[in-house]
């Protein structure tokens, strides 16, 4: 069919977590008909079974369905998915980037929340336009007059007059497909002027290799055209072109002006084609990409190392395959005197870190030792050398360092005055610096922190959210490095130094954080024939210990004829608690503890 | 000949009261349950009568439970039933558990007359305040009492358990009731540290709140127990038995040593447990089915893998303090036992948690004193 561009919308939907942006995508794509009810999975956007676990996006996705309006004509709609987590900023920008517009659901009885706020302005800053609708309004607690009100004074667009829906219940849906038709623009794209298509995701698949997510700005594009990867210089031949069904890709003969959907060109590596870069012909090229790509980097480091070492190499492939369809995952080998061969990863945040363990443990029946994750830091020598350090181990010796900086992050967090008092405490003990407070309403405020990205990777969150009873957001985005006096924290375990185990803390954290780590470890080591020692020290100082006692007994005062079996069942846990553990030096270490400094905080 | 040997078990799952710490099948029952008790007991016997065929018997073993607790006549029973079936001979050792609690003067007569010649008597501790922590229905002078009427009825093969750990307990109360003990010259004793199974009152009471002795207490009146039966005369041979041992005789127990060697043994009753031919097997538990249709349920049936029977010939071999001679593993599994242990055996020795002694077919593997302090992180490394 010959689409017209004035018959196309493309759109994202944004909202705060929860708030029902996937449970919306569903409904539009069941009233335009493009799947039955009974068709319907829930939440059909979200592929990975952890995804749906989650209830969280983890990879863009699109789908284009056909709505005919009230008017009698029929649109396309291509809806693109964003990913919900702050992990994946640039993701998100970049799917925003190939929108005309935006649907803000927002929850009629939670109101805006940090991310709708983030979310809205980053869609504002993308030129989109954003129209609000209001989710949830069959709660008890809906008070949709008061959210409106809300949007106005906070975001200051019109909602007034936004769709009152239940996405849930289905209704309101109707409305919300008519103000797609008139509140989002229609694209305008050039035909005649050179190819220009910005790449909002990727996908590699065993058959066609990797398919490119795209957006046509301008020209046209064809199987069989030579194009250009403008940020790597990559030129390919286009095999396939094709949009997006429900779940399905299905092959079309071009994609024009304003159009979204894929395209395959034998490549076999996501990291060749990446989000943010502009496709343009080999041919005629047009002169500037789009604006907006970075390559992105990761943010947190930690080493992940098989349980059992034969597990190596298994480990190392499982990392390929997941890193074909994960540009932003780094890792490069590294050993550890503790752990072996493993491997140095990179993610985008802790979140990202998560989904990769899991699906490493899950999706490859791996079992993993990880340490604790950490930022990049710059470590500037006084040869005038700057090293990013990932990896704690490898921090010179302090006669070499001149200085140190560490990533800061800005922060936004929405909280009712309430725990205005709490939540300040928390970002004071985390080093967060104010940088501005403002009164949204009466009783809620936004509180802007600039704060160390290594004060809120573990569990700033958790600690924001019990400390506000759940009620407090938050969202942030990187701002840049800032020269810290930052020490390695070092463990020593039996009176030897476990490099696994030694992280980079602010220097007058040091105590708090080693004494917490000696107690953590204690409890987490099970005692020997012998007392362990466990000291933390800092540049060879021993600043706190803990002694693990020895074990003077353990033995079965009685076994006779009836307790054979279940007595060997107790000294096959007691064996089956033992390979779970790692051998430091004449100790036998949990896997477990090696993640200790994530709990730090718990009480 | 060790493969044609066989041993018995008879369960009496009935008591006058429960105690604090048991964690045994048994339970205060009316007569009329006990009654088809023992006959379903003796059903038990008559399906079962095929296994002792061309085998012998060495010994018998009636536990419970307290067995004292029922009249003697059933005995007599069941040991005519188990004669029909297997010759008992003057070498079988046939052992009853009794309770001082529960007057014996009247059944003691009976008892010797029916082949009983080993007498077990559990008497715990001989300090009356630990014997009511402990829940028992006895006291000291009791026990003396029926110590007396079982060494006169002519009795000469007299075990006694003791225990250690129990709550209040301390070195001295302990070594109190070592002097007592042995001041009666009994020729077995069995010193249990006192072990808090789940199901139990003691469970549920919570080790905090039972004022139970601390794991270096606990640890000192074991080692004193040692040290002061092995001056009285008494040798170890397990980790919590004793006995008398010379060139005329060797008073340690045959029963227990059976289920440490791995012989075959039938147990009858509830609960009761078989090792036969490597196979595993345990009675339920509930005495109602058991009397519907005795020996027929089961709740546990194993045969066991080379690897299993290996493992337990380790950890139960393990248990004695002259440990397991070499050649009978290789015998009983065709391998030589260093190809499969060796490096787990010398990281033991390197840890003078057990030690080889003996040379040639002779040469054996046992734990250390250390070694058997600690023995369930020695024996588990035996284990896959």
């Amino acid at each position: 069919m010959d689409i017209s561009q004035d018959h196309i919308r493309n759109f994202c939907i944004i909202a705060h977590i929860d708030h029902g942006k996937s449970t919306l995508a569903d409904r539009i794509l069941e009233k335009t008909g493009l799947l039955t009810e009974r068709e319907m999975q829930d939440q059909v956007l979200d592929n990975m079974d952890l995804e749906r676990e989650r209830g969280i996006t983890i990879k863009s996705q699109a789908v284009r369905t056909v709505y005919t309006a009230k008017d009698g004509e029929e649109y396309i709609f291509n809806l693109i998915d964003t990913p919900g987590h702050v992990d994946f900023n640039y993701e998100v920008s970049r799917s925003l980037a190939a929108c005309d517009g935006a649907v803000l659901v927002v929850d009629s009885s939670q109101g805006v929340e940090a991310q709708t706020l983030a979310n809205v302005y980053l869609a504002m800053d993308h030129d989109l336009d954003v129209f609000p609708v209001l989710n949830k309004i069959d709660l008890p607690s809906a008070d949709p007059e008061r959210v409106a009100e809300e949007i106005e004074d906070v975001i200051g667009i019109e909602a007034m007059d936004a769709p009152r829906i239940s996405a849930k219940a289905g209704i309101g849906i109707e409305e919300v497909l008519e103000s797609i038709v008139h509140k989002i623009p229609a694209p305008k794209g050039e035909v005649k002027s050179p190819l220009k298509c910005l790449i909002f995701d990727s996908l590699y698949d065993s058959y066609k290799g990797v398919i490119v997510f795209i957006r046509v700005f301008d020209g046209c594009i064809k199987s069989g055209d030579r194009i250009r990867f403008m940020a790597n210089g990559m030129e390919e031949e286009v095999v396939e072109t094709g949009y997006f069904g429900a779940g399905r890709f299905i092959p079309c003969d071009e994609l024009t002006p304003g159009m979204v959907g894929y395209i395959t060109a034998s490549i076999k590596d996501v990291r060749e084609a990446r989000v943010g870069d502009t496709v343009t012909s080999a041919v005629s090229p047009c002169i500037e990409a789009l604006p907006g790509y970075k390559k992105v980097n990761p943010m947190v480091y930690c080493g992940v190392y098989p349980a059992d070492t034969r597990d190596y190499p298994n480990l190392r492939d499982a990392l390929e395959k997941l890193q074909l369809n994960d540009a932003s995952l780094t890792f490069e080998p590294e050993t550890s005197l503790a752990l072996g061969f493993g491997f140095r990863c990179g993610f985008l945040g802790l979140l990202h870190l998560d989904i990769i363990t899991e699906r490493l443990e899950r999706e490859y029946d791996l079992d993993l030792v990880t340490t604790a994750p950490g930022v990049v830091y710059r470590v500037y020598k006084t040869d005038g050398e700057m090293i990013e350090l990932t990896n704690p181990s490898n921090l010179p010796e302090p006669s070499e360092i001149d200085y140190m900086e560490e990533p800061v992050v800005s922060a936004e967090i929405m909280v009712s005055t309430e725990y205005l008092g709490a939540i300040i405490g928390l970002c004071q003990e985390r080093r967060g610096v104010q940088t501005g407070m403002e009164y949204m309403e009466e009783t809620r405020v936004l509180l802007k922190y600039d704060l160390p990205l290594n004060e809120i990777i573990y569990d700033f969150f958790d600690a924001l959210k019990s400390r506000s009873r759940g009620y407090a957001s938050f969202d942030y985005e990187m701002k840049g490095y800032v020269q810290s006096s930052l020490v390695k924290l070092d463990i020593l375990i039996n009176k030897e130094y476990v490099d696994a185990l030694s992280f980079i803390v602010f220097k007058d954290s040091a105590y708090d954080r080693g004494s917490k780590m000696c107690q953590k470890l204690k409890n987490e080591i099970p005692r020997h024939l012998f007392e362990i020692p466990i000291q933390a020290a800092v540049g060879g100082k021993v600043i706190a210990r803990e002694t693990v006692k020895a074990v003077r007994k353990d033995v079965l005062a009685k076994c006779y004829g009836g307790d054979i079996t279940r007595k060997k069942k107790l000294l096959e846990k007691q064996k089956e608690g033992k390979k779970r553990m790692r051998q430091v030096g004449s100790v036998e270490v949990p896997k477990e503890a090696f993640l200790s400094v994530l709990k730090l905080d718990e009480e | 000949m060790k493969g044609s040997e066989i041993s018995v078990y008879v369960h009496i799952p009935f008591c006058v009261r429960k105690c604090l710490y048991c964690d045994f099948n048994s339970a205060v029952q009316p007569d009329y349950i006990i009654d088809s008790y023992i006959n379903a007991l003796l059903t038990e016997l008559d399906l079962k009568r095929e296994a002792f065929v061309s085998r012998q018997l060495v010994s018998v073993y009636i536990g419970g439970g307290t067995p004292s607790s029922i009249p003697p006549s059933y005995i007599r029973l069941i040991l005519e039933r188990i004669s029909s079936y297997i010759p008992i001979n003057d070498d079988t050792e046939i052992t009853i558990e009794i309770n001082p609690g529960t007057t014996v003067d009247h059944k003691i007569g009976d008892y010797v007359a029916c082949g009983i010649n080993r007498i077990s008597i559990g008497l715990q501790s001989a300090d009356d305040e630990e014997l009511k922590a402990l829940g028992r229905i006895h006291d000291f002078e009791t026990f003396l009492h029926t110590y007396d009427v079982v060494s006169n009825a002519g009795i000469d093969n007299i075990n006694v358990d003791i225990m250690t750990s129990i709550p209040h307990q301390n070195k001295e109360s302990l070594v109190s009731t070592l002097k007592k003990v042995t001041g009666l010259k009994p020729q077995h004793i069995s010193a249990y540290s006192l072990i808090i199974e789940p199901g139990t009152p003691f469970y549920q009471r919570g080790a905090v709140n039972l004022d139970l002795p601390s794991e270096d207490e606990s640890l000192e009146m074991d080692r004193k127990t040692r040290e002061f039966l092995d001056a009285a005369g008494y040798k170890r041979y397990e980790i919590s038995n004793y006995a008398k041992k010379d060139e005329k005789r060797d008073f340690r127990c045959l029963h227990n040593l059976r289920y440490w060697d791995r012989g075959d043994y039938l147990g009858f009753g509830v609960s009761a447990a078989s090792l036969y031919g490597n196979r595993r097997f345990t009675n339920i538990a509930d005495i109602g089915p058991y009397i519907t249709s005795p020996g027929r349920q089961v709740s546990e049936d194993l045969l066991l893998s080379p690897d299993d029977a290996a493992a337990e010939f380790m950890f139960l071999g393990l248990r004695k303090t002259d440990g397991i001679r070499l050649l009978d593993f290789k015998e009983e599994f065709g391998t030589d036992i260093k190809r499969i242990y060796g490096h787990i055996m010398k990281k033991q020795v390197e840890k003078e948690l057990a030690m080889f002694s003996g040379e040639g077919d002779e040469e054996r593997f046992m734990l250390t004193d250390r070694g058997l302090e600690v023995s369930n992180i020695v024996m588990s490394e035996f284990l896959r």
